[in-house]
């Protein structure tokens, strides 16, 4: 079973100056050398580097993914495999990360695209009211801010900016190598303490195609059937996102550190027996291919022996029908679930909540509404653009706007605690 | 803080049935429970007044009897007003309902009651009224104005109050987000610790009713019946000229088909953003299928087609909107006429 001791290098500040190194919650960044990483790949043009700090006056808009700093300093494999490295099993030896700190890719698209392959502003707030509801404002953002090359498509574009961004983030985590870590945790399930439950995270990801997909060992997920990873393969990134659907997207950060699995690690040993993670897909087309999903996570989670299941799941609507199938597999199945969900209602919560819902779904947790709205006050930088997509209203006054037209916002409001409540 | 209580016949002391007719009045300070009521409310507010009426009264004649009654809560200039409790009295239940309504919309007072959860008055005003849950009978009398005197002191001081199951009161329809300690993911991991060792849990989100939609029967001659197309699809002319949101779309629109034997490609776009719609923009009639409803009017196989077709985006539709959208969109098909619809969905 799989060991990982996970180094963290807590990161408070950022700047750019000759030499990439790290001090003291300090990192500097040697902007040409990022840079050099960046357009090795003739696919992006160019790429400027900007730095926002939490409590920054600043919005950013066209973002795609965001990534934490990781980097195998001793043990097989790497980090970001499929990507980074072979796509060899992750999840032992020692890892280092910039803990706080994202690389965040910041560009449009080369070329025109509708439907579902249109991009979705999710806006990184980095002050005000919106931060509270918005992914990495309380984060160290290294932004990447792309101009497109001589990508063919769509497709071939988002290819080059992943891997130009994983490139960055390995290279910077790599400053901490012979650096003594402030802080070290070791993650192993290989224990199991006789007499307590075994509980495994369901963690229904989406990926519907491209702008929209979860990538496992370097290869998207719209084929996948439900699988079985080590929870500390998602520690060393074996799960990257491609998901840009405004609000609902799982940033590839968050799969890396997720509230579930720290919740479920916290857990481990003293409440619980960790049993695994079963990655399943959401946003399957049919019925047919929604239940078939279903079976197999249920499957999966009998042959691991759980007597519980914690289920959480990305996005919503279509692979909210998904996520409730998996839970009633679950519970016929005779596993017990308890299920994340975030809600809907309305801007004053006065309407349904839940767009599908199973009557197996009897212990839910909330993490709040996600089109109760919220005011943006004016910043002083925006960042990646001068008007928001799709709304096409100038994005540096205020916005008036749904939380989910936050970055992130809800995976972020599950991690903060936010929930609805009747009144 | 001056606080006034109304209260039925009966509770005032004044009599049964046999009295249901009471007129409106007035009282100054406590009558009856308002006694218990001062005890509970302590030092800090005083009951000014007590304003009293029949619930046949109120009951028979509501549009008379409210204002009056009104006007004489307002004549004590009151901070605010708690009406009974009603405990399971349905008369006396809808009318400390509706006059606490009134209170707070015309007056812009807080009020309180207090009923029994299943007075057939809760169903009516549980959205618009401040209500705490009683027993059946005065025997909870105590426990209630306990419960509405600590909330009638909050309001008073204009203290925001705490969710439902906080507070105590009856839940009005409104999640709000609120902020806790724990992650969502911990959270439900808690309540799955309960489930597994048997312990009483209770869910954050009870599961919504819905109302069924059935399927309607089939169109019994269909070859004598104007069909109108209808989408949520989101398909709408190059451009957008309606400006239709690509999500919680505010409106729906309807658009000319009368000189069209086809939607060209090119012509449309989709703004919704919820489905690959590629196929849709190779050929438009896919979402709204004007070649093939022609196809059959032409054989005859349908009576007409209407010259219009509705669309709205069903992307992230808020659900009493969308309901809204289909009976606007319903009242204007029956006015042309129309005895069926073909509906894409999408």
């Amino acid at each position: 079973m799989l060991t990982l001791d996970l180094a963290s290098f807590p990161v408070r500040r950022a700047q750019f100056g000759a030499e990439t190194q790290y001090r003291d919650g300090e990192l500097t960044i040697d902007r040409d050398a990022v840079r050099a990483l960046v357009v090795q790949d003739a696919r992006i043009r160019d790429v400027r580097l900007e730095l926002v700090h939490p409590g920054d006056s600043a919005r950013i808009i066209r973002v795609l993914d965001g990534i934490e700093p990781l980097t195998k300093v001793q043990g097989p494999s790497c980090t970001f495999p499929g990507f980074n490295g072979p796509p060899r099993t992750c999840g032992s030896g020692r890892t280092h990360r910039l803990e706080g700190l994202t690389v965040m890719q910041v560009t449009e698209f080369p070329y025109p695209a509708s439907g579902v392959q249109a991009f979705e502003e999710g806006i990184v707030e980095m002050s005000g009211p919106g931060a509270r509801y918005s992914s990495g404002s309380d984060r160290v953002n290294l932004l990447l801010v792309l101009t497109p090359g001589d990508a063919s498509t769509n497709v071939e574009y988002d290819d080059a900016v992943r891997r130009a961004s994983l490139r960055v983030a390995d290279f910077l985590a790599l400053a901490t190598r012979d650096l003594a870590p402030p802080k070290v945790e070791t993650f192993s399930i290989a224990e199991q303490t006789p007499g307590l439950p075994r509980v495994v995270w369901i963690h229904q990801v989406r990926s519907q195609g491209p702008m929209i997909q979860t990538f496992l060992y370097g290869h998207e997920m719209s084929g996948c059937v439900p699988t079985v990873l080590h929870p500390n393969e998602l520690l060393d990134g074996a799960l990257v996102g491609g998901n840009y659907k405004i609000g609902t997207r799982t940033p590839t950060y968050r799969h890396t550190w997720h509230p579930s699995l720290q919740a479920l690690y916290q857990r481990h040993g003293k409440d619980i027996n960790f049993a695994g993670v079963i990655v399943a897909r959401g946003h399957h087309e049919n019925e047919f291919l929604k239940e078939r999903s279903a079976q197999i996570a249920a499957k999966l989670a009998v042959m691991l022996g759980a007597n519980g299941a914690l289920c959480t799941y990305e996005a919503t609507g279509n692979t909210h029908i998904d996520f409730m199938l998996i839970v009633q597999a679950l519970e016929q199945a005779g596993i017990a679930t308890g299920a994340v969900v975030h809600e809907y209602g309305g801007p004053e919560g006065k309407d349904v909540s839940l767009v599908d819902f199973v009557p197996e779904a009897i212990a839910l947790a909330s993490s709040g509404g996600i089109d109760r709205r919220v005011t943006l006050a004016p910043v002083e930088r925006l960042i990646g653009g001068t008007h928001l997509a799709h709304r096409g209203e100038e994005a540096q006054g205020e916005l008036d706007l749904p939380l989910q037209e936050l970055y992130a916002a809800t995976i972020e409001m599950n991690m903060r605690g936010c929930r609805a409540q009747e009144y | 803080m001056r606080i006034v209580h109304y209260m039925n016949q009966f509770f005032a002391g004044i009599g049964g049935e046999d009295k249901a007719d009471t007129a409106p009045q007035s009282k100054a300070g406590t009558v009856g429970p308002g006694r218990l009521l001062q005890q509970m409310l302590g030092t800090e507010a005083e009951v000014v007044g007590t304003v009293i009426c029949g619930d046949g009264l109120f009951a028979d004649r509501m549009e008379e009897t409210a204002p009056e009654v009104l006007r004489l809560i307002a004549e004590w200039k009151p901070d605010v007003v708690v009406a009974g409790p009603a405990f399971n009295a349905g008369r006396y239940g809808l009318a400390c309902g509706r006059v606490c309504v009134d209170v707070e919309r015309k007056l812009k007072i807080p009020a309180i009651t207090g009923m029994f959860g299943e007075n057939a008055a809760v169903e009516v005003y549980r959205n618009d009224v401040l209500m705490v849950p009683t027993a059946t009978s005065a025997l909870g009398m105590k426990d209630a104005l306990t419960a509405i005197a600590r909330l009638a002191l909050k309001l008073g001081r204009r203290q925001t109050l705490g969710p439902a199951a906080v507070e105590g009161y009856l839940p009005r329809g409104e999640r709000r987000n609120t902020q806790v300690d724990a992650s969502a993911s911990a959270r439900a991991l808690d309540l799955l610790l309960k489930r597994l060792k048997g312990e009483a849990f209770e869910t954050e989100v009870p599961l919504p009713r819905y109302e069924a939609v059935m399927p309607p029967a089939p169109v019994a001659d269909p070859t004598h019946v104007r069909v109108a197309l209808v989408t949520e699809s989101g398909l709408v002319p190059k451009g957008n000229p309606g400006r239709l949101e690509w999500v919680r779309a505010s409106h729906w629109l309807k658009y000319d088909i009368a000189a069209k034997e086809r939607l060209e490609k090119g012509d449309y776009e989709v703004i919704h953003s919820g489905y690959d719609a590629s196929f849709a923009l190779d050929d438009p009639n896919r979402l709204v299928p004007l070649d093939a409803a022609r196809e059959l009017a032409r054989r005859g196989e349908i009576g007409s087609l209407l010259d219009t077709y509705y669309v709205t985006c069903g992307n992230h539709g808020i659900l009493s909107e969308m309901a809204q959208y289909s009976k606007d969109i319903a009242a204007e098909l029956k006015a042309h006429n129309v005895g069926a619809v073909l509906l894409v969905a999408t």
